[in-house]
Order: C-alpha cells, then structure tokens, then sequence
C-alpha cells in the first residue's frame, strides 16, 4: 500500500522524502538498535539533496474532525487534527521514517546516549523560526518544559524526565531518571517553538515555529492558511499555499472533493469511499494506521472485576462480519491491544465468535441471567462509530449483557472516562508514537489507573521494558505485556483502522504514513 | 332547523333585510361546507393516530438488534431471512418501516403531550391574568413578551441540553416553549369575557371569584384554545423533530422521525430512502393536522375566519 505514494522524480522529491528512501535502506541496518546508536551527518551527504523547487499552487485539505487550536504543546496536544495541521508549522527533533520504528534526523543532526540515563541532541545549525530568529538549544528545552508544565495529554511520557538542559546553542541534554528506551518516539512529538515568544498570550493563535509552512490566517472553524516558508532549511515543499477548510460533514465533503472545492480528505466510512470509487477526477490511497477501536472495561465494578466475564465480552463479539460489512475496506480484524503497526506488536490468539462460551463464562462467573451496565462514548470519534457502537450493544445483548447507550458530548465523556466513571468506555485512539510504551505504559500500569485494572506482573514488565534501551529485549517484553493485557481481556479491541485518502487527479507525491499525514511533500499539477 | 323560524324572523323586521332568508341559507350552506372540509381534513389526522397507536403493536421496534448483514438494502429488497423490507432498511440494517411507526407514535405523544401542558400552563397564566389585570397581568405578560422575543427553538435547545435527553425531557422543553401562546389567547378571551352581562350577573349574584372564573369564564376560553391547540400541535411536531435531528431530543433508542432523518443524512447519495421517507412522513403529517387546525378554526368561528 505504502509504495502507492510513488512520490515522483526524484527532481520533485523532497529531503524527508529522500530521506525516507535512505531509511528505507539504513532501517534495515540499524534500524533495530537506534536507541544507542548515532545518526552522524554524513550519512546524509548535502550533494545528494534534489535541487531546490518553487513552491507552485494551492493544496485545499478538508479534515475529519475540526481543528481544535495549534497549540502542539497544550491540552489539546493529542487531538489528530491539531497534530495534522501543526505537523507542517513546526519541526520535531526527530521524525519517524513512515515505513518502520526507525527515527530520521530532522532538528537534530544526530543524538548519542553517553551513559544511559542521558541522552544528547546535536542541533542542525542554520534552522531559523519563521521570524527570523535563529533556532537555538535554549528553544527545544522551553518546548520540552512547556509540554511538561501544561500537563497535556503527553506530558505522562515525560514521567522519567530529570532535566533537560542547553550547554550551547547546538546542543541539548535530556536527563532520565530511569533509563528511558522511549525516548525517540517521544521527542518525535515534541514540537519547537520559540522560548522567547511562546508564553505571549494569543501567540498560539498564529504561531510561528520553523517547518515548511508559515501561518498566514487562522480562523477557528473555519479555515486555517499556510504558505510555504522561503527560508525554511530544508527543500521548499512543493505547494505555494495550503489551506485547511473545515466541512464538517461528511457527505459535504464528498462532494466538495468531488465539485474541486477541496483536493484532498480522509476518513470516509465506506460507503462513501464507494460514492467516489471509479469518479475519473479521484483516486485513492490507502495505509494500515495507528488508530484503533476498543472498549475497556472498568475492572473497579461489578461484575468487571472478573476476568470471565471480560472474556465473554469478548467472545459475544462477531468481529469477523462487523470488519467485513460495516468496515469495509477501512478496518481489519485485531490480533492485539496494540495496532499491528506500532512497535511492540506482537500478535495473540483470537476470541473467535463464540455466543455460546461466552454465555457459559457468564454463567460460570455467576451472572447466568446476564445483567445490564452502561458504556459511555462520544460519536465523532472515528469512522462508522456510531453503527460500530450499535453493532456492539447487539451483540451483547444476544448472549444477555443488556447494555445501555450512554453517548455524550467529548467534555462529558472525557470528564467521565477519566475519573473512571463508566461501566464501559468505546472509544477510538491512536498511539501517536507508534510505540507500544505510548499506549501501554501510559494507559494500563497501575499507577496508569485508566481501566481500574492492576496486575503487578504487568507494572513491572512495562516499567522494565521503557527502562531497557536495547530494542530487540524492549520487543520481546511489550509482547508479554500484550499476551496478558489481551488473554485478561482488559479491554476488548475489535477494529483497527485502514486510513484511505482520497485525492483529486494531478495531487502529486503525497506519502502514506500510519500516523497523521503530512503534506510538504505534495506538489499540483493542474 | 324548520322553514318557519326564518319566515318568522322576516316577519318582525318590517321594513328591515328582504333578502334575510336567502343570507341565513348562504351561511347554513357555509357551515356545512365548513364541516365537510373539517372532516376531508380529518382523515388524514385519524389515521396518523391510528398508525401512531397500533402501528408499533404490529411491526415492533427492537432497538438492540441489529443485522449487519441487511444494511442499506432498498425499499422492497427482500432480507436474509426471506422477510421484505417495504421501506427498506438503514446503515445498521434495522427496517425503516418499524422506525417509522415508532417515529409516528413518538411524535404523536411528544405533541398532544407538549400541548396538553402547555395549554393547562397557557390556561392557568392567561385568566388570571385576564381576570384581575393590573399587577398579575402586567406581570404574566412581561414575562411572556420576554420570552417571545427569544427565538423558540433557540431556547429549546438551551433547555434540553441542561436536561438531556428523554422524551419527557423533549415534552418538558417543548411545553416551557410553548405556554406563552396559550396564555395569549387565553388572556384575550378571558378580558372579553369579564365585561360581559352574564360575569356581571354571577357577580352581582354573589357569586365568588373561582366560581366565576371555573363556571363562566373558563369554558368559553376553552374553544379557541382547542384551534390554537391543533395549530401548534403541527409546530410541536415539527419542534420535536429539529431537536432530535440537533440530538437534543429523544434518546437513540427511540427513533423519532428527526433522529432517523439526522442518522441518514451521510447516505443520502448512497441510500436515500433512510431520510427521505421520515421525511416525507413528517411532512405529510405536519401538512395535515395545519390544515385540519385552520379549517377546525373556521368551523368554530365562522365570522372571524371570514373577516
């Protein structure tokens, strides 16, 4: 799927995409011991970057969920069109190769691990913000002080953080407490911001970082305007101007892809990617994602507490027919709790559709009756949520666990998911690092406390496993972790999800990542 | 009526109308072309109520189940389990005819509902206020004006998401929205009505101020209140629907017209039919009972539906 990005000429290619083929090679080297590794510069020698371009044309964008700020520091960090929209604003010190767990240079030239709890970060020089103003060492420790302080929905993977510090303008030095295998995924979602303007009030509102895009007007909403930056480091993108326009409605824009009011959308339910199959102006691009969906089960209450009764919720499930109609083409069958994309995947064996066992595990754990529990949920989480939702409620209903609707507003719901209010909780989430540690560590440990489930055994695996630097043993412990969170059945994971784009004839070399798209790579020709 | 009573009447105005007869037999023939269109327009309402009542007793709606295997089938498309599915199914593969009666009786009950207590709220606010005057009324209709100048589904909106969603909700909502009209109406009828001979009689009778008010003054004002009612029963209706389309109205598991209308709007160009039909439903029934209230009101006031 992912070689259908073709990407164009190697003339039309830009650096990350060039860099990405390299990564397609030196992954296969290193790629499985990055962590202690060095990336030094010459493995990217400057005579083979194409010769620069002019940015040339309008791209138009049409999310699937509305862009909620442009702060990627704040609270809102995790929402995946803030991430889409900023991803192009500001620069990562590192970004990860779209094809495998490997890291590529990006801010930083290269990183070493001098003793293994500190980790030092060589800066490119010569990258400046869109001001003007040089970006310096003292940038990345205000970004990486700033996420922690807002206590955003990334500042659990700093956990581990001592210090970070700049002992010069090109160098910086990330302190652990612990050794911290994470640490590439999690400075892949760091974003650099400028120390000297990020705490201005309203500076998030046209902020300025130092990616290919500049902001030229935001409006809450509806439309976001970015142009491409003439003084950006790298090679130009390969669009003059790229707007976001917020459609909320699916059916609208289908047809404001289909009319050319926009060029390219993603998140459509299937049966709207068959209204724009075979339409000559449209083509589509798929790639398995990060993003999944799963209900947890709140191991704090009756009668969840029992591991049989996870399991016979488990087993109620037909997740074989629900992938084949009402996920057509855009999800597949999971074999764990994690996507099988993410690092650390290691697949289980599948609760295969089974009412009667389940209703026997009912019986055993003394519920031979069923009993009735509300699962709270919040529609726009993702494609086909709702039918997914009602599909799951029949299911169980069939084998006696009489579930009610409990959908509510995202405050609401996010309100109760989080004091652990809930009997059930669907939701659709991302592991934003493609690590396991981002999803795991940071939702199931005890200490965690997302779910209400503890098991000392698992603690113990995933603090381990984010302490071990070395990838391979890392590999091998998240695939413990998943065998015992999936046979325990803490949560039930039916679907992850196939991102399918669709795009308009004469959109060039856009790349297909499992994490959210990035678009400098994209060129018009019209 | 005999033929006498009108030759009687020519009689004792001498001199006065010659054409009388003629004109009393143009507006008996009137009414009852009032009563026929009342009742042509009657038909269409009885059976909304019939199929809103006995409807979901003969297709049941099973708001758990669904079959995914049946999903998006088109009207007349015959089901894996060898049943028709007349209107259809939707994206979950529930058959839209079970929805649609559902739908039928929900808006029914939501809209008498709503009316009954809006009326009795409209009734209790508006004589009072006619009655005494003054202060109470000065009042009562500040606070109605107040809440006119406020766009209604606006408000109504406002209240449901506090109170979330269930059809009582949807009742309790749709009747805070709805009062001031029948207060009005009830107002205006109530101050004609205490200057009349028949008040000043009960009164110089004796007669205490709830007698006056429950014998003499309250039946009068309850048939303009049974036109106002009809009419806004359409509103209503219609009220209930745009807030289950919002989702502020009935919960998922009550399939209200709007709901099903809101739940089909992303397959419009795929699978029509699971808004359209509610659609049509809600207009058919939102046309007729407007009709029926307008020829209700004609039938019940002759003179004022002609000036």
């Amino acid at each position: 799927m992912a070689t259908a990005s073709g990407g164009g000429t190697l003339r039309g290619m830009t650096r990350r995409a060039w860099l990405r083929g390299t990564a397609a090679v030196a992954g296969g080297i290193i790629g499985t011991r990055w962590g202690g590794g060095t990336w030094p510069e010459a493995a990217l020698p400057a005579s083979a970057a194409p010769a620069s371009r002019t940015p040339a044309g309008t791209l138009t964008v049409s999310l699937p969920a509305r862009i909620v700020g442009l702060d990627p520091l704040g609270t809102q960090a995790a929402e995946e069109s803030l991430r889409t929209a900023t991803a192009g604003i500001f620069d990562t010190l590192v970004v990860r190769s779209p094809r495998s767990a490997t890291y590529l240079p990006s801010l930083a030239t290269k990183w070493e691990t001098p003793d293994p709890l500190t980790w030092t970060f060589t800066l490119r020089p010569g990258a400046k913000f869109h001001d003007g103003s040089a970006l310096a060492a003292a940038d990345v420790k205000a970004s990486l002080q700033r996420l922690v302080a807002l206590k955003g929905p990334y500042a659990p993977l700093w956990i581990a953080l001592d210090t970070v510090d700049a002992p010069n303008d090109t160098t910086v030095r990330i302190k652990t407490k612990t050794p911290f295998g994470a640490m590439l995924p999690n400075v892949s979602l760091l974003s650099i911001a400028p120390a000297a303007k990020m705490d201005q009030p309203g500076f998030f509102t046209k902020p300025i970082g130092s990616g290919p895009f500049r902001v030229v007007s935001y409006q809450p909403d509806a439309e976001l305007v970015l142009e491409a930056n003439p003084g950006y480091w790298g090679p130009a993108p390969g669009v003059k101007t790229l707007r976001f326009k917020d459609i909320p409605e699916v059916a609208a824009r289908v047809t404001a892809l289909i009319t050319g009011e926009i060029d390219l959308t993603f998140g459509l339910p299937p049966d709207q990617i068959t209204a724009v199959q075979g339409h000559k102006d449209i083509r589509l691009m798929s790639t398995p994602s990060f993003r999944y969906y799963m209900v947890w089960m709140n191991c704090k209450r009756a009668p969840f507490p029992d591991a049989r009764v996870r399991q016979a919720m488990a087993y109620a499930l037909d997740v074989d027919t629900i992938v084949s109609t009402l996920m057509k083409g855009i999800g597949r069958r999971m074999t764990a709790p994690i996507p099988s994309t993410a690092f650390g995947y290691a697949p289980q064996r599948a609760f295969a559709y089974d009412p009667a066992k389940a209703k026997q595990l009912l019986a055993a754990a003394g519920h031979p009756n069923g009993f009735d529990c509300t699962m709270i949920w919040n529609p726009d989480s993702g494609p086909q949520d709702r039918e997914l939702a009602q599909a799951l409620l029949s299911y169980w209903n069939a084998v006696g666990i009489r579930v009610r609707d409990g959908q509510a507003e995202r405050p609401q719901w996010l309100d109760k998911l989080l004091k652990l209010d809930w009997d059930l909780n669907f939701q659709s989430n991302g592991d934003a690092t493609g690590d396991a540690d981002f999803v795991l560590r940071r939702l199931y440990t005890t200490q965690a406390n997302r779910t209400g489930y503890s098991n000392p055994q698992l603690d113990q695996i995933l603090n381990a496993a984010v302490e071990t630097v070395e990838q391979p043993r890392r590999k091998l412990l998240y695939a413990q972790a998943c065998e015992i969170i999936w046979d325990q059945a803490v949560g039930v994971y039916p679907v992850e999800l196939i991102q399918t784009y669709a795009l308009r004839q004469g959109i060039e070399g856009f790349v297909l990542t499992p994490n959210y798209p990035t678009f400098e790579s994209v060129t018009v020709r019209r | 009526m005999t033929a006498r009573a009108p030759g009687a009447a020519v009689a004792r105005s001498a001199g006065g109308w010659p054409d009388q007869t003629t004109w009393q037999a143009a507006q008996r023939r009137r009414q009852r072309r009032r009563a026929w269109r009342l009742a042509a327009w009657g038909v269409p309402v009885a059976l909304f109520v019939v199929v809103a009542v006995v409807g979901p007793i003969l297709a049941p709606y099973d708001p758990v189940t669904v079959r995914l295997a049946d999903r998006l089938e088109p009207p007349g498309a015959v089901l894996h389990d060898g049943t028709r599915a007349w209107l259809g199914t939707d994206q979950v593969g529930k058959d839209l005819v079970a929805q649609v009666l559902q739908g039928a009786r929900i808006s029914l009950l939501v809209g008498v509902a709503t009316v009954a207590v809006a009326g009795l709220i409209g009734l209790a606010a508006g004589v009072p206020a006619g009655y005494f005057g003054g202060g109470i009324d000065g009042l009562l209709m500040r606070v109605a004006d107040l809440q006119l100048a406020f766009p209604s589904l606006l408000l109504a909106i406002l209240i449901a998401a506090v109170l979330g969603r269930s059809v009582t909700n949807v009742i309790i909502t749709l009747s805070v929205t709805r009062w001031v009209t029948f207060a009005r109406v009830t107002r205006a009828t109530t101050l004609a009505m205490r200057e009349r001979e028949f008040v000043t009689a009960a009164r110089a009778t004796g007669a205490s101020t709830r007698r006056i008010m429950s014998r003499h003054i309250v039946p009068l004002t309850v048939t303009p209140l049974v036109v106002v009612a009809t009419v806004e029963l359409g509103l209503v209706i219609l009220a209930e629907a745009s807030l289950s389309f919002l989702g502020l109205g009935t919960p998922p598991d009550h399939p209200s017209w709007g709901l099903v209308i809101a739940n089909g709007r992303n397959y419009l160009t795929t699978a029509w039919w699971i808004s359209t039909i509610p659609g049509i439903a809600l207009s058919l029934v939102i046309l007729a009972v407007g009709l029926f209230g307008d020829q209700l009101n004609e039938y019940l006031n002759p003179k004022a539906a002609s000036a």
